[in-house]
């Protein structure tokens, strides 16, 4: 792929991002409130399966709202929620002619709308279902007060975004670009490197998914303590051995090799008589 | 990609797993082997680090 396909993709990306709508720039404090606010009920003690699947629609409802919004008619005149021009008129009367008024006006709704309703509805139902199913979790007892100011804030700003229309770059801001050359890295990241870090990313998160149902806090404590430290270590380790790829190998002598050797030599012949005494022991 | 680089990887993700078991017999309250598995984790990522260090390649 050209230089030129990956900026003109690159600037097709800013554009998307640029053309982001009301309920996708709603769904950022939604998701925080949602991590705040309805994720530790739902994944609470004792919390039933159902309160996590409607916690799980509540993200769900956030984050495919843009795309419901992308769906619709798209422009400036889109991030609007006014019923369009060939909506029928409200005056119509009779049971059948209103019915058919609100199924006209159903059908008339823009992607915004449909977005909006699924965005907010979906958001606050599902998280209402989850608090319904585990009222324990919002107890004095087991909420903190600073993390219920923090998601009484994240609902606030969820509803201010999905109430508020969607802020637009500024039209003047083009002008202001001084154009000039192309920043260029100081230096490519090498092939490979990529890997190795990932790799150890991978190993340091899988880490953290040991030791969630430990009872004791302490040990809870400790538990967790122990796989961020060692999480931390993979992740320096593999990136060490990334690093040293690039650097010039010099052939070491002998007596430097054993000298370097030895230590881990003895450690590991302990560890090893260690194993065997702990086996022996069972 | 020289042999010693994938006995480093290696040992990296030997050092990772040892790392994991140490972590769950910790979570189990089994101190003897949560200290045995992490003292293997440190000794295999420490010597992974090392065998790449410039100067000692054979």
């Amino acid at each position: 792929m050209s230089e030129e396909q990956v900026a003109r993709r690159r600037h097709r990306l800013f554009l998307m991002v640029a053309e982001l709508g009301a309920s996708a720039q709603a769904a950022i404090p939604g998701l925080y409130a949602w991590a705040i606010t309805v994720a530790p009920a739902a994944w609470s003690r004792g919390a039933p399966l159902l309160a996590k699947m409607a916690a799980c629609i509540g993200v769900l409802a956030l984050v495919t709202a843009p795309f419901v919004e992308g769906a619709g008619k798209f422009g400036a005149a889109s991030t609007t929620t006014d019923v369009p021009d060939d909506a029928p008129p409200v005056s119509l009367r009779g049971g059948a002619a209103k019915v058919k008024a609100k199924l006209a006006a159903v059908k008339s709704w823009t992607g915004p709308q449909w977005a909006r309703i699924w965005s907010v509805w979906g958001f606050v139902l599902s998280s209402a279902i989850v608090w319904a199913l585990a009222p324990s979790a919002l107890s004095s007892a087991r909420l903190d007060g600073v993390r219920g100011a923090l998601g009484m804030v994240g609902w606030a700003l969820f509803a201010f975004a999905s109430a508020g229309p969607a802020l637009r770059p500024n039209p003047d801001a083009a002008g202001r670009i001084v154009a000039g050359t192309p920043l260029k890295p100081r230096s490519e990241l090498p092939r490979g490197d990529g890997a190795y870090v990932t790799v150890g990313v991978v190993a340091a998160l899988l880490m953290q998914g040991v030791g969630w149902a430990v009872s004791s806090p302490e040990r809870a404590v400790l538990v967790r303590l122990v796989t961020i430290v060692c999480g931390i270590a993979v992740i320096g380790g593999a990136t060490s051995i990334a690093l040293a790829r690039h650097q010039t190998r010099v052939a070491a002598s002998r007596k430097m090799k054993f000298r370097r050797s030895l230590p881990w030599f003895v450690i590991l012949l302990m560890v090893g008589a260690v194993g065997a005494v702990l086996a022996l022991g069972r | 990609m020289q042999l010693l680089d994938i006995l480093a990887a290696g040992l990296v993700l030997g050092a990772a797993v040892a790392f994991a078991f140490g972590a769950t017999a910790l979570a189990r309250a089994n101190d003897i082997e949560a200290i045995y598995f992490l003292v293997v984790g440190v000794v295999a990522l420490r010597a992974g680090v090392q065998i790449v260090r410039p100067g000692a390649s054979a």
